[in-house]
């Protein structure tokens, strides 16, 4: 039997804990299998995640109207209004940029102001003729 | 297949509850932590392939085999070991490396037979029957070598120590 100080340093002795032994190999092999499982889950995520992003952003993008939209090749003459049809006026061009399939065409469009009504020959326009006109004081 | 995986799972709690114990074991006999790291995983790889039903005693059992392990190394080496005082055996309280210096120095100046019994009794917390045997001594052999390890052990490290009055 030991006696009362032995007790004490025996437990003196218990506070010192023999430091942590390596893990088993089959232990290590298993647990690097573990992380490369878990790399690869986190990798294949991310993938994923960022497809879907991709898809997303495309989809979003097809919904916006014409300035994310790849421009089609349309002829302008066909976005235009037949030229001598109607005068270029706040509603018309509020048409044409809702109905062209982007903003530059719908600006091409404005640009091609429509002529002015040629007057049947042998008339004149009321301007022309008071032009002529001498007047005197 | 079943009693294949019962007996992995057998043997990796028996590492997790024992393996440091052993590793301190192994090292108090090889002098060399690394060495005895080597050892305590050859044990366990072979107990791995075999199992360990056949062990009546299985904390017993380790420490025999480790201790077998160490000491056929040491033979196949054909030259004695001494402890190596570069690496550190224990977690200190308080982190009082100082200490944990000492009481290494303290177990290397005993001899072999009484550093086992108190590795055995202190941090593997084997009964000195089992004591007995792992080394194959009997129980009171086993007792009286913790006695005489006790008291030199006290002698060397409250002579460079603050020991508590009465320890």
């Amino acid at each position: 039997m030991l006696d009362r100080d032995d007790q004490q340093f025996e437990a003196r002795l218990k506070e010192f804990r023999p430091l942590p032994a390596e893990p088993l190999p089959a232990e290590r092999t298993i647990r690097a299998r573990r992380r490369r499982f878990v790399l690869a889950v986190c990798g294949a995520g991310s993938v994923v995640i960022v497809l879907v992003a991709a898809v997303i952003a495309r989809q979003r993008a097809n919904q916006l109207p014409g300035i994310h939209r790849k421009a089609k090749v349309v002829d302008v003459v066909k976005v235009m209004p037949p030229a001598g049809a109607h005068p270029l006026t706040i509603r018309s061009a509020n048409e044409l940029l809702a109905d062209a399939p982007s903003v530059k065409l719908a600006l091409d469009g404005l640009a091609f102001q429509p002529r002015a009504r040629l007057l049947p020959s042998g008339t004149e326009s009321a301007l022309a003729a008071l032009g002529k006109e001498d007047l005197k004081p | 297949m079943k009693n294949t995986r019962a007996n992995g799972a057998t043997i990796e709690m028996l590492y997790r509850r024992h393996s440091s114990a052993l590793v301190l074991f192994a090292a108090a006999i090889a002098g060399d932590r690394a060495r005895a790291q080597d050892a305590v995983h050859q044990v366990f790889a072979k107990l791995l392939a075999q199992g360990i039903d056949h062990a009546a005693n299985a904390k017993a059992y380790l420490f025999a085999s480790v201790r077998n392990a160490i000491l056929n190394d040491a033979n196949a080496r054909g030259r004695e070991v001494a402890l190596d005082a570069r690496s550190a055996w224990f977690e200190p309280p308080d982190r009082d490396y100082a200490a944990e210096l000492r009481l290494r120095q303290a177990l290397a100046a005993l001899d072999d037979g009484q550093r086992e019994v108190t590795v055995l009794h202190i941090w593997g917390e084997l009964t000195f029957a089992e004591i007995g045997e792992v080394l194959g001594v009997s129980p009171n052999t086993a007792a009286s070598r913790y006695r005489y390890a006790l008291a030199r052990l006290r002698e060397t490290m409250c002579a460079r120590e603050d020991c508590h009055a009465g320890s």
